[in-house]
Order: C-alpha cells, then structure tokens, then sequence
C-alpha cells in the first residue's frame, strides 16, 4: 500500500465500489489511483480487467497508456492511446502524450504529427508550440543529410549533361487549391499531407491548421459512418480512390496558373460564376428539408426579431441532419457550410447527456471569449443563436423562452 | 488545502447542488465530492470530457476564441463547467431547482485556488 495515506484511503473506498457494483466504470478512477501510489501493475491489471467489459471505454485505455509510459514501456503506451486517437481525434492530452513518446523515441515524423494535431485544436498552446518546433528540426537534421547526398547526386549529373540547376520551390497558393480538391473529392489523406508539408514549411500558419483540423474533422467522419454502414462505405472507398487523376491535378494547376493573370477587371465576373454554381448545388444540399417553405419563412421572421435584441448576433434554426431551416447570420458566417457541423456537435453533446443518465436535454449555453451561443430543442429541430461578449447568460435564456414558443407555434 | 476541500465547499455554499469535480480533457476526474451515493462524476468523466471538446469546436466554427464555461441545462439537472488551466475543467451538478446564479458564482470565486492546485 501506499505511502500516502489519503490515497490508501481512496483506493480502499474505490475497492469497495468496484466490489459493490463489478460492472461500473468505478474501475478508471481506482486504477488511476493505483497509477498514483506507484502500483502499476495493479493499475494494468484492474484496466484490463474492465475493458474487457467496457472495451470501448476511452479514459481506461488513456488511464492504461499513462501507466504504461511511466513503467517507459512506450511501444504498448502508443497501442493503447492509439486506439484511443481512432474514437476520439480532438482528445489533445492524448495527442499530446503520444507527441512526447515519439519524440522520446526519435521517431521526430509522428511526433511532428501529434504535436501539429495538438495545435490545429488549441493553436495558442506554446508548450507544443516549442515542441513542434524541437521535433521539426530534429526531423530536418535527419533528412538533411540525405537530401544533401541526393542534391549532389542531382547536381553531379546535370553538371555533366551542362545542365543549370534550379532549386525547387513551393507554390504555397497551388498547394492550398491541391489541398482543396483532394479535400472535395474526400481524398482526406492527400490533402492532410499536403497541408502537413504546408505546415513544416510555416508551423505558425493560422490558416493552414485551420484547415488540416476541418479535414482531420471530415475524416472522422467519413470513418465514422464507414463504421455504421460498412458495406456502403467500402464502394464509396473504391470510388473515391479513383476520384482524383492526372487530369484533375493539371487542371488545378492549370487553375492556378489562371488565377496568377486574373487582372482585378475579371474578379467580379467569376465571383458571380461561383455564386451561380453555388446556387445551381443548392437544391442537392437541402433536399432533405421537410418543412414548407411558408414555415421556413414564418420561422425566418421569427429569428429577425430575436436579432433586434442588442447582444444578438444572428441565430439559425436546423434539422437533425443539419439542414438549415431559416437563417439570420452576418455575411461573415455560412450557415449552409456550419450545418452539418452543428448538428454533429448537438449530437455529440445530447448522448453525453443520455450516458450521464440525465435525461433530455433541454439546453446548451457555451461561454467564449469573444461570444457566446446557445442551443436549444424546439420540436424537431434546434435552434441556435449567437450572442457578442456583452450579453447576459440569463437575459439570453430568458430571450429564448419566447422565440421557442414562437417557433413552436410555426411547427405545430 | 486540497481539491476535495474546495470542492465540498462549492457544493455546501450552492442551494441544490448535487455534486462538483475537477476532471482532466482526457476525461479523468482528479477529485470529486457529491452528496448523493449514485451521483458519480469520476465515472462519468469522458461524458463531460467529451460536452467540453463538442463546445470547444462549436466555439471555433464561429470564430468566438477559447471556451471558458459551458452551461448544459436537462431534464433531470443542470451541469455548469468551467475550464481550468490549459487542460482541465471544473463541473457542478445542481438539481432542477438548484441556484444557478450562485453555482456559477462559487466556482468562478474557487477557479484561481483550484488552478493553484493543479
């Protein structure tokens, strides 16, 4: 037992619980307290002995990693979190631990990758900043080397054909459109590595992580619902994979080429073009909206008053597969591009609530720094609104009241 | 002073609170107090863990900055969290008629001892 005895004192209690009720998640916490008292082989085994229970409970295996890396046995450390990573891809402390091991390691590639993950989800994080920037030099130490060796092979030989050399360079611009296609025709694992070479060029480039979140986002989705559907998910695979061709990489840079000579003259012109092959692919975007257009709109008018109150940004109401009802957001915020994101979150956070035993949920409020927003069931659908810094937690709920009952009145 | 201290007093100040725990992102409680046997935050960690990360990224997509509380509102109860630190958060579970305002209050006041302990 322990030195320490307020942790003996935990242990025994969490002990008792466990015995109590076997098939309760009580055994993370005391294999946790196990970890703390240096007990890492109790602590291993009461983890294991759960998840054979509960084999998809995450805390037991992060719980399980950590102790693993303090008995510095990190290759089993990395399998358990790595699990942990294929359910939940914006846990940053596994993230983060998995970074350290691998830096540990000097395996500098997959550290970099953790630590970029790490950032693209809290990029002010300057631990993991310096970290980032550590791992990163480290891994150009080793294939500067190489690179070397390869150059002077490379210069050797043009120099006896009486060749120029000239250095090759990144075409940041290009490289982002590239991206951008393999992102559209979901071939996630391209664009993450483009946007990855992106970063080890600028690891400070806000955008860029920007992006390689929304594609880290996508993925998991996609892998997700492959989960769900896996005999669909299998002939999408075959063809998205055939998705991307030599044709469609000329002609992104072929695109790209284009836009250089654009003059400010012809901006306008594809600007409407893009708006009228935005439109024309709106129809497949909302074509599971079932309510009529007269609710939509009487909702629309339900939602323009609530934006008169001061504090009130804008506010929109969706349907459970994120389609957007009605809509009074600023030109700043595409609500058909948020949509399905949303709904994913309101999703997320009503079967936590469900697992909690808590019930329905009623309403979500989420304080920010520059904001706040809340969200709401009303019937079929949720409605969210976005408030500035200034207004108050309980005038927004008291606000809501009304525009629920409002809205309610529309649907029924 | 330690975490179970701070937050038994959280709850004993709060009309209708139920329980209180300090939880890591990962899902993990470091401590919790909770008047009621049934009430148990430690085993509920990854649930909160995961309300926090959903608000997180909803902060994100609309450009609002780092997330400082979530308040989540059920049939059953209302939950109020508050980020501690860089990679961790606070939670109070009151009952339907539990005092809110004061909830919120509490643990804004236990926030800067809280985080000293970390």
């Amino acid at each position: 037992m322990p030195g320490d005895p307020a942790l003996s004192a935990e242990i025994e209690e969490l002990k008792k619980k466990l015995s109590q009720n076997p098939d309760s998640l009580i055994f993370v916490p005391l294999a946790d307290a196990y970890r703390k008292a240096g007990l890492y082989d109790e602590a291993i085994e009461v983890c294991k002995k759960g998840l054979e229970k509960h084999p998809t409970y995450t805390s037991a295996r992060v719980v399980l990693g950590r102790v693993y890396i303090e008995k510095n046995k990190f290759d089993e450390a990395i399998q358990e979190l790595k699990k942990v990573e294929s359910v939940d891809s914006d846990n940053i402390m596994v993230h983060t631990m998995l970074g350290n091991m691998y830096l540990k390691k000097k395996m500098y590639a997959e550290a970099v990758e953790q630590f970029q993950r790490v950032l693209s989800l809290n990029p002010e994080d300057i631990e993991i900043q310096e970290k980032l920037k550590e791992a990163l030099s480290a891994k150009q130490e080793i294939t500067k080397p190489v690179e070397k060796e390869e150059k002077k092979e490379q210069i050797n030989s043009s120099e006896k054909q009486g060749k120029i050399v000239e250095k090759p360079q990144i075409d940041i611009q290009k490289s982002l459109k590239a991206a951008e296609l393999y992102t559209k025709k979901e071939d996630f694992e391209k664009a993450i590595e483009v946007y990855k070479e992106l970063l080890d060029l600028d690891p400070e480039n806000i955008v860029v992580q920007q992006r390689l979140r929304e594609v880290y986002d996508l993925q998991d989705k996609k892998l997700r619902k492959a989960k769900e559907k896996p005999e669909i998910k299998e002939e999408e695979k075959i063809i998205s994979s055939d998705k991307i061709t030599t044709e469609d990489i000329l002609d992104v840079m072929k695109e790209a080429v284009e836009s250089d000579r654009v003059d400010e003259e012809e901006k306008p012109r594809k600007e409407e073009q893009l708006q009228a092959e935005l439109k024309s692919e709106k129809p497949q975007e909302t074509k599971h909206i079932t309510l009529s257009k007269d609710k939509a709109e009487a909702i629309e008018k339900v939602l323009n008053v609530l934006k008169e109150v001061e504090g009130v940004i804008g506010s929109f109401f969706l349907l459970r597969d994120g389609s957007i009802i009605a809509s009074v957001l600023p030109p700043s915020v595409n609500a058909n591009e948020i949509g399905k994101h949303i709904a994913s979150i309101v999703e997320k956070t009503e079967k936590s609530v469900q697992n909690m035993n808590q019930g329905k949920l009623n309403q979500v409020v989420i304080s920010s720094e520059s904001g706040q927003l809340l969200f709401t069931e009303v019937m079929t659908g949720v409605l969210f609104m976005i408030g500035n810094e200034a207004i108050n937690v309980g005038k927004m709920r008291l606000i809501l009241k009304d525009i629920i009952d409002d809205i309610k009145k529309v649907l029924s | 002073m330690d975490f179970k201290t701070v937050l038994k007093r959280i709850v004993e100040n709060v009309d209708g609170a139920i329980g209180a725990g300090v939880i890591g992102e990962d899902g993990i409680a470091i401590d919790q107090y909770s008047t009621k046997p049934d009430f148990d935050i430690s085993a509920a960690g990854a649930e909160y863990s995961t309300i926090i990360s959903s608000a997180k990224k909803a902060s994100q997509s609309f450009g609002l900055g780092k997330t400082n509380e979530v308040l989540i509102s059920t049939e059953k109860a209302t939950m109020i969290m508050m980020v501690l630190g860089k990679s961790y958060f606070v939670t109070l579970a009151l009952n339907l008629d539990g005092n809110l305002g004061r909830g919120r209050l509490e643990l804004k006041k236990a926030i800067p001892e809280l985080e000293k302990l970390l």
